[in-house]
């Protein structure tokens, strides 16, 4: 029964101080936290639902070099996205940035994270960070070229858990229809009208499953 | 006495100088198209680079040879038709333009065989053309531009299929390829029944597959109905041997089977009519040349 008082309060205490950091040096512990591997190889499990869109799940490989050299190789053909799958918007946090706090929200702290470099796709990330694992949540970037992506990330391998990488992210974004001309699909025995009654933009997600992970 | 029919008339249409222009044709056009996709090949990808290449990475060779096979199966299989009439067309109105149906059933064989034999070294022509033009797509495509995954660009969907999982769609989709043909071969037939003129039937199939086509393209309400009573559109149906992938929870040989025996179907029902009905005309026709 102590114990577990104990550990509630020491829980607490953790919140509570984490809380009582400031959002920029909460994320320069996390980034200190992902820069402790100098280098990690990852197996991806990809699987991509897009309404137009019918994929086969695929595999890749992923490698990581410190600060932020990350390629993805695969076996065969693969349709990655192109925010995401490497932590980029987590990468971010190698970078100079401006951090705004947000305050608390579902007892994550709540960051918007402003890049200083102008050159940087995402113009704005906000990032939910579990103060108690000390890993994010939630990322919600807008970038330049790929409109807004939500990433929501889990942790089930305690091993990558201790160096804030993820198990599983799911990604979510938000893609235009699908416009393919007759000329080109060679479809000119169906009704095209279906086609343009359909609404606009769709939301594609992708998930992928990293494991194996091997971490120096 | 059927078989014997049968090698005679091979003879005849392998005999003829017309037979060849298709072997010819596909011969000299494919490994252009080949050479020409294998270095070139990615502006027809650039559809979907340009639209989703914002977002998504794609990455692996997608011009491979399976690529490769499956546009020129797209482009040729328009084409291909004109092809066949050029001989279904004229196996029968060939020996009335001739004079020679007369010295024909002069020999002991009835006109019923005589009908079967011709249909049957048109049917193997047929068959021998597609085989043709998968042997040059594949046994081209492979060796030099090597194998991926495939992606299929339809109206309302994209499609991908894996590379060890696309081998026995083209086989069974250049089966259904030669359905589709021995049909247009079908209608040639039995037009070529009716004429004395090899022209005549040429002409007609070849008009009633551009017309149907046209009809099929035109986005108006009223041949929403017509279309699926066409014979040309149930042609494109080996398409759909390439419009469901295979997954990870151990779905193998998916396709959307249910649109393929409906398309392969209609088009058995066809070669089956315009085969009794030659058979019929034939028996009925009063010989004169």
């Amino acid at each position: 029964m102590m114990r577990v008082v104990s550990l509630i309060a020491l829980t607490l205490f953790a919140a509570s101080a984490a809380h009582a950091r400031t959002a920029d040096a909460l994320l320069k512990e996390l980034r200190a936290k992902m820069t402790r591997a100098k280098s990690y190889t990852a197996q991806l499990a990809i699987k991509v639902d897009v309404p137009f869109m019918r994929v086969p799940d695929m595999t890749a490989t992923l490698k990581h070099t410190a600060p932020d050299k990350t390629t993805i190789d695969a076996p065969g053909f693969a349709m990655l996205p192109k925010e995401g799958v490497d932590l980029g918007a987590l990468k971010l946090l190698s970078k100079d940035f401006t951090a705004i706090d947000m305050g608390v929200e579902k007892s994550m702290r709540k960051i918007k994270v402003l890049p200083s470099d102008e050159s940087s796709d995402i113009v704005v990330a906000t990032i939910w960070v579990d103060t108690v694992a000390m890993v994010a949540r939630k990322v919600v970037s807008t970038t330049k070229k790929a409109g807004t992506v939500t990433i929501d990330l889990s942790y089930d391998d305690a091993k990558a858990r201790a160096y804030a990488l993820p198990s599983f992210t799911k990604i979510s974004m938000e893609m235009d229809p699908l416009k393919i001309p007759k000329s080109i699909s060679g479809d000119f025995d169906g009704n095209s009208r279906k086609q343009a009654a359909k609404p606009g933009p769709v939301k594609a997600v992708v998930e992928v499953r990293y494991s194996k992970y091997d971490i120096k | 006495m059927m078989l014997t029919a049968y090698r005679v008339e091979m003879e005849k249409v392998f005999s003829k100088w017309r037979t060849y222009i298709g072997f010819i044709a596909l011969g000299a056009l494919v490994p252009i198209i080949v050479i020409a996709l294998g270095i070139e090949g990615q502006d027809y990808l650039n559809i979907i680079t340009q639209q989703f290449g914002s977002q998504f990475d794609f990455k692996g060779n997608l011009i491979n040879g399976y690529t490769v096979a499956f546009i020129i199966f797209a482009a040729l299989y328009v084409h291909v038709p004109f092809l066949i009439t050029l001989v279904a067309g004229e196996v029968l109105a060939g020996e009335a333009t001739s004079g020679t149906y007369r010295l024909i059933l002069t020999r002991p064989i009835s006109r019923a065989t005589m009908v079967t034999a011709k249909y049957l070294a048109v049917v193997t022509y047929t068959v021998l053309l597609v085989l043709f033009m998968a042997i040059m797509s594949l046994g081209l495509g492979i060796p030099i531009l090597g194998t991926d995954s495939l992606l299929v660009l339809r109206s309302e969907t994209i499609t991908i299929l894996a590379g060890n999982d696309l081998m026995w769609r083209f086989v069974l989709a250049y089966c259904f390829a030669a359905l589709s043909m021995i049909t247009v071969a079908s209608v040639a037939f039995l037009f070529s029944s009716l004429v004395e003129n090899a022209i005549g039937p040429i002409m007609t199939t070849m008009s009633i597959i551009i017309g149907m086509t046209i009809i099929s393209a035109i986005d108006v309400p009223i041949f929403d109905y017509l279309r699926p009573l066409f014979f040309t559109n149930h042609m494109n149906g080996w398409k759909f041997f390439f419009d469901v992938p295979a997954n990870s929870e151990g779905m193998t040989y998916a396709a959307d089977w249910t649109r393929v025996a409906i398309s392969g179907s209609v088009l058995l029902l066809h070669i089956v009519g315009c085969f009794v009905a030659a058979q019929i005309i034939i028996r009925r026709k009063d010989i004169l040349t």
